[in-house]
């Protein structure tokens, strides 16, 4: 087996090449802006510490949000956050005409209502930052798992939008 | 996994799921990585599917403090860190190996030769490199020295055209931009000339982005960004002159593109907004 070299990188270019994704990708993990940025920071404290972890620098982003993930994942263990399937939640029985409009406050919303193992999947895979195999390995579940939450999640989301769009609409007529 | 396999299971995943073998799913996605018809198809690239994902990731301000806060944690953290430790690195065993040779190795004619020709390789490297290097711009002399905003660009000489200094592919002919096209060297030795063009966003009467895309042949960049499109997700801010600006590097073709921002609430988004042809 070869040795393994880790890579040195200059923390100031890491910073500001991806300061901006893992602080997106904590927002919608977290729903709260205040633990985008403490969650962005630990991960960069982190990394620091840990660089000689990092295979290569072509896994970096992976890594980092590996990272800010696992990071979340310990402050909702610490608030005792009750994990629930998907299957638990009901999905509306709606079809999704395209033009739904999406807003960002109500996919949020309807992000945070989603249990953690889809949210986090369907957060990657709508960044288009990773492939589904990076994505397998950043979550640290079966490639096979990931396509079958993305499948699920995508529909869930799809409809619960639509659901939210009427919502808003009846809720307009109502007042006028 | 072929594609009519993929098509096929594709269908099951959007109409029942539960029906997916767990086989099937994992074949799916690595067919899925590698095929970008069948996952263009996955994603969907239905109108809705793309505001999503472009609602998810891009509608999001990003604040410019916590990054600096970041940074200066980090270089404070960096007197303690231990990213070189000794037993790690490799250079800790390059100075194990010459112990390992014996006396009468170094004594070898062929070890001298073989020594004379690396060290005269190396020199012409170095020779050469010295020689190259004052040719390149690089991204930081860019962010550290090139105009931001339009203001600085009226004392600048107009552009002669010694390049096709293009506009991007993809949205710039929705942007307000003013002429003529100037042109920037940066100060002191190394660096090619770049194409500057000034641009404002506006919406009803008002100024929603302003900033400066500078163009310069990829030729010029030393180590051109990897990204091909203008990507607000992958912006770096900086600050000069108790000015901050955003900054999105890319590049197209023969041309690198880095585009400045004035760092105002919503001035990305509006740029961003802009350029895929919606009102702002």
């Amino acid at each position: 087996m070869g040795k393994h070299h880790p890579p040195d990188p200059d923390f100031t270019q890491l910073v500001e090449q991806h300061y901006s994704l893992l602080y997106k990708f904590a927002y919608r993990l977290s729903g709260s802006f205040a633990d985008a940025e403490d969650l962005t920071q630990h991960a960069f404290l982190t990394a620091q510490k840990k660089i000689h972890q990092l295979r290569s620098r072509d896994r970096v982003q992976a890594w980092l949000l590996t990272i800010v993930r696992n990071a979340y994942l310990k402050q909702q263990r610490r608030e005792s956050r009750q994990r629930i399937s998907l299957e638990s939640v009901a999905e509306p029985e709606v079809c999704v005409p395209e033009n739904t409009d999406v807003d960002s406050e109500q996919l949020q919303k309807i992000l945070s209502e989603m249990p953690e193992d889809f949210r986090v999947v369907i957060i990657l895979f709508y960044f288009r930052e990773l492939s589904y195999k990076h994505i397998a390995e950043c979550v640290d579940i079966p490639l096979g798992t990931v396509m079958s939450r993305l499948a699920r999640g995508k529909r869930y989301l799809k409809r619960r939008l639509m659901t939210e769009c009427l919502s808003t609409d009846l809720s307009k007529e109502r007042q006028s | 996994m072929d594609c009519i396999k993929a098509h096929s299971v594709l269908d099951h995943a959007d109409s029942d799921p539960d029906r997916v073998l767990e086989s099937d799913w994992e074949a799916l996605g690595m067919h899925l990585d590698s095929c970008r018809e069948c996952d263009a198809r996955f994603r969907g690239n239905q109108d809705l599917d793309l505001r999503i994902a472009d609602v998810l990731r891009d509608h999001i301000e990003v604040p410019f403090q916590p990054q600096r806060t970041a940074l200066e944690m980090l270089q404070q953290n960096r007197g303690t860190d231990s990213l070189r430790e000794p037993s790690a690195t490799p250079a800790s065993e390059a100075i194990r190996q010459p112990s390992m040779l014996s006396r009468s190795a170094w004594k070898s004619p062929l070890w001298r030769v073989t020594a004379a020709t690396i060290s005269a390789g190396l020199l012409i490297a170095l020779v050469w490199s010295m020689r190259k290097a004052p040719a390149l711009l690089t991204l930081d002399t860019i962010y550290n020295q090139a105009p931001v905003q339009p203001s600085d660009l009226e004392r600048l000489p107009e552009f002669d055209k010694r390049f096709d200094a293009a506009l991007p592919r993809v949205g710039w002919g929705n942007v307000s931009l003013s002429t003529p096209i100037r042109s920037w060297q940066p100060s002191g030795a190394a660096g090619g000339l770049a194409a500057l063009y000034s641009f404002k966003v506006r919406q009803r009467g008002q100024i929603r982005a302003q900033g400066v895309l500078l163009v310069v042949p990829r030729s010029a960049i030393d180590q051109e960004p990897l990204e091909t499109q203008f990507d607000p997700g992958n912006v770096i801010y900086r600050s000069r002159s108790a000015q901050h600006f955003a900054a999105v590097t890319w590049t197209e073709g023969d041309l690198v593109y880095v585009c400045f921002v004035q760092d105002e609430p919503g001035a990305l988004e509006a740029l961003r907004t802009m350029l895929m042809g919606r009102a702002v």
